[in-house]
């Protein structure tokens, strides 16, 4: 019961004070707002400014191919599905299109090499060259998703060509291009037209998401946990403040043992942490439309988070010595700690493996980890292996911090 | 309470040295010393907020290092700064204190009641303490560490720092409660509090006990010796060597721009002592007579004021 009042204590101090409870939930809500606002709020879809891309067709098909991969590909982009996202255009010249990227005229360049259809044809390989505006990331972002459906489409295309090939040249029928043509004269005699042979294309926004709720999910999970540290952090140094107010060494003259005020404390500053989380989840859910994944996932991923949190929080008050110095020292370690945990780079696209892997360095990357598999939709056992290096990162954190924590603390904890 | 030969040195400087003191059940007794003379440190020591480097401290028969939660459940402690939380009611506050010693439902609710109309704040009970003023926040500091009825209470300067009219109200409380059967520990460094509080009296100096027993054996010691308080100015500290050999001048001790002087028959001195002043050329601006108090007792025991800060 001691205990009980002992965490009961802090959670209300916590949300009696103002500022925290700006940084708690007002920030990273505001964080997110602005950047959904800035995207586009409806449901139904992005009002992102559409991508201008430039289209250079160089494919050479066979004649009578089945299938143009430029056709095709020009066909999938000025699908109306993808005119909301997409201004496709033709190009006629590499060099000029270059360069309309380079000074930001144009978003991106597709660029379709002369043996696409004939490669495919042949169940081989067709490499397709994309140029962005690294700029825009998130225009790029975009563009390569989009260009990445209709590639694999296509190449979906191509591996049933090529099966059928190779099942045709097993019961001894010619090879496979010539079997196409042989198809595809079949089909032309018939009145198909191959330019009419096009790909569904389903924009990269599945789920019934938006681009902006898609933006806001990943802006939101990154805030949260930012700002889920810093709040782990303030609770933690609490005793700090404990310390100053004459309140923690009143607590030693009372017959409430060291191990009890200990349990309190980090009951305490669980609560106010999972308090947080539920907050922020449900008014990005209501305000944004996030959906955050599986409920299990999701209530698994909050332990996670406030434990990993109180964990780093716990350890980060070894290092300052008054409640003053707190801010500045858990502002400075905090703020690099989640940017190496790439939490300031959560919605950028094409980030050099090196840095997802230099963010597992830190508790906030791990963090990052188990909400990004909430998100996509992961269920418990798929999120079991992050989840279970987060708590056990988090437990570590805490390992070490609670006996620095109990000898600076000698008069109580 | 019985201590016994109780000791803490941080690191060169030795706190408490070798103290033994008993308080007997329904007694008050007062420590009385000057700043750094081992007050405060003494009462942690008893709390069990420090562990001693030697000795004992025993409370209501629970040894505090063996027997820690049984003996603080016995006392109840007022810091000598202000221990509580800014950002609660006086209610919360009380209510979380009564919880960390053991109280709980109805009687939790009904102790706190009773406090706050005791310390006069049941109208303020709902405002964050952080508003009050320094003299109310004195009282809750107090009523937080009676919640659980103590056997014994400490109560470490408990009026410093206020006004009049609350450290009236305080030491009103102190009687009371003391009356109805609660052991105190009092420290001040106020002789007057010490004088008309304390059953008995404790003069510290030093982390070591140099004087215990009533205000009146404790002035006894001093015999008929007046004290002669002359207020000199800045030139004080060089002075005392002018009127230490005087006739009937048992001692003589300068600080804080004033002569403390113990003298037999301090009236008929008068005239001598401003005859070597205008001697010596040290202006007098005035001078103050008293009758043997405690203040002369630490002056004849330590060569010191009590408020002498260089102690």
């Amino acid at each position: 019961m001691k205990a009980l009042a002992i965490a009961w204590r802090d959670v209300r101090r916590q949300f009696r004070s103002g500022l925290l409870l700006l940084m708690m939930l007002g920030v990273p809500l505001l964080l997110t707002a602005l950047l959904y606002f800035a995207f586009g709020s409806s449901r139904g879809g992005p009002s992102l400014q559409p991508t201008a891309l430039a289209v250079l067709d160089l494919d050479r098909p066979p004649a009578l191919a089945p299938v143009a991969v430029g056709r095709v590909l020009d066909a999938a982009l000025a699908s109306p599905e993808l005119s909301a996202l997409l201004r496709p255009q033709p190009a006629t010249d590499l060099a000029s299109a270059r360069e309309a990227v380079r000074s930001g005229r144009l978003g991106a360049l597709l660029v379709v090499p002369a043996d696409a259809t004939r490669s495919l044809l042949a169940g081989g390989s067709v490499e397709l060259e994309l140029v962005t505006d690294p700029a825009r990331p998130l225009a790029a972002g975009v563009v390569r998703d989009v260009v990445q459906a209709v590639a694999d489409g296509l190449s979906a295309g191509g591996v049933a060509a090529s099966v059928t090939a190779r099942l045709a040249a097993d019961h001894g029928l010619p090879d496979a291009t010539a079997l196409a043509l042989r198809a595809a004269g079949t089909l032309a005699a018939q009145g198909h037209d191959p330019a009419a042979a096009t790909l569904t294309v389903v924009p990269p926004v599945a789920g019934g998401a938006s681009l902006a709720q898609r933006m806001a999910a990943q802006v939101m999970a990154a805030m949260m946990i930012f700002f889920v540290f810093f709040t782990g952090a303030f609770g933690a140094s609490a005793v700090l403040r404990e310390q100053e107010e004459g309140t923690l060494k009143r607590l030693a003259t009372t017959p409430t043992t060291a191990a009890t005020q200990l349990g309190g404390r980090f009951l305490g500053i669980a609560l106010t942490l999972l308090a947080q989380i539920a907050a922020l989840l449900l008014a990005s859910a209501l305000a944004f439309g996030i959906a955050w994944g599986r409920p299990l996932s999701v209530a698994l991923a909050a332990v996670a988070l406030a434990v990993v949190a109180a964990g780093f929080g716990v350890l980060l008050l070894a290092f300052v010595r008054t409640s003053r110095q707190s801010g500045p020292v858990f502002g400075v370690v905090l703020t690099v700690t989640g940017m190496v945990g790439g939490l300031m780079s959560a919605t950028m696209p094409d980030l050099p493996p090196a840095f997802r892997a230099a963010s597992l360095f830190t508790p906030q990357g791990w963090a990052m980890e188990v909400w990004r598999g909430c998100m996509a939709g992961e269920g418990p056992a798929a999120l079991a292996p992050t989840l279970a290096v987060t708590l056990l990162l988090g437990a570590g954190l805490l390992a070490v911090g609670v006996p620095l924590m109990r000898r600076r603390f000698a008069q109580g904890v | 309470m019985r201590i016994v030969g109780l000791r803490k040195r941080y690191r060169e400087v030795v706190a408490v040295d070798g103290i033994d003191l008993e308080v007997a059940v329904g007694e008050l007794v007062s420590l009385l010393g000057p700043n750094g003379a081992g007050k405060s440190t003494l009462m942690d020591l008893i709390a069990g907020v420090l562990r001693a480097d030697a000795g004992e401290v025993e409370v209501m028969g629970h040894a505090v290092a063996r027997q820690p939660m049984a003996a603080r459940a016995a006392l109840g402690v007022v810091p000598q700064d202000i221990a509580l939380y800014p950002d609660l009611n006086a209610r919360e506050n009380l209510l979380f204190w009564g919880r960390m010693y053991g109280l709980r439902g109805e009687r939790l609710e009904r102790r706190t009641g009773e406090l706050l109309d005791l310390v006069g704040l049941a109208g303020r009970q709902r405002d964050r303490v952080g508003t009050y003023s320094g003299g109310m926040k004195r009282r809750l500091n107090i009523a937080a560490a009676l919640l659980h009825r103590p056997a014994v209470l400490m109560l470490d300067e408990p009026t410093v720092g206020i006004d009049p009219q609350s450290r009236r109200a305080i030491l009103d409380y102190v009687q009371e409660l003391n009356a109805t059967g609660t052991t105190v520990l009092y420290t001040t460094h106020y002789m007057e509090e010490a004088a008309e509080l304390s059953d008995r009296i404790a003069i510290l100096d030093r982390g070591r006990v140099i004087a215990l027993g009533t205000h009146r054996e404790l002035t006894a010691i001093v015999g008929e010796h007046d004290r002669v308080t002359l207020e000199l100015g800045d030139d004080a500290a060089d002075a005392d060597a002018a009127f230490v050999d005087l006739p009937g001048v048992h001692h003589v001790s300068a600080h804080d721009g004033r002569l403390e002087l113990l003298a037999s028959h301090g009236a008929r001195l008068l005239p001598a002592l401003f005859a070597r002043a205008a001697e010596r050329g040290i202006a007098v601006r005035s001078a103050t007579l008293r009758q043997p108090d405690l203040e002369s007792v630490f002056l004849h025991l330590t060569g010191r004021a009590l408020r002498d800060d260089r102690a």
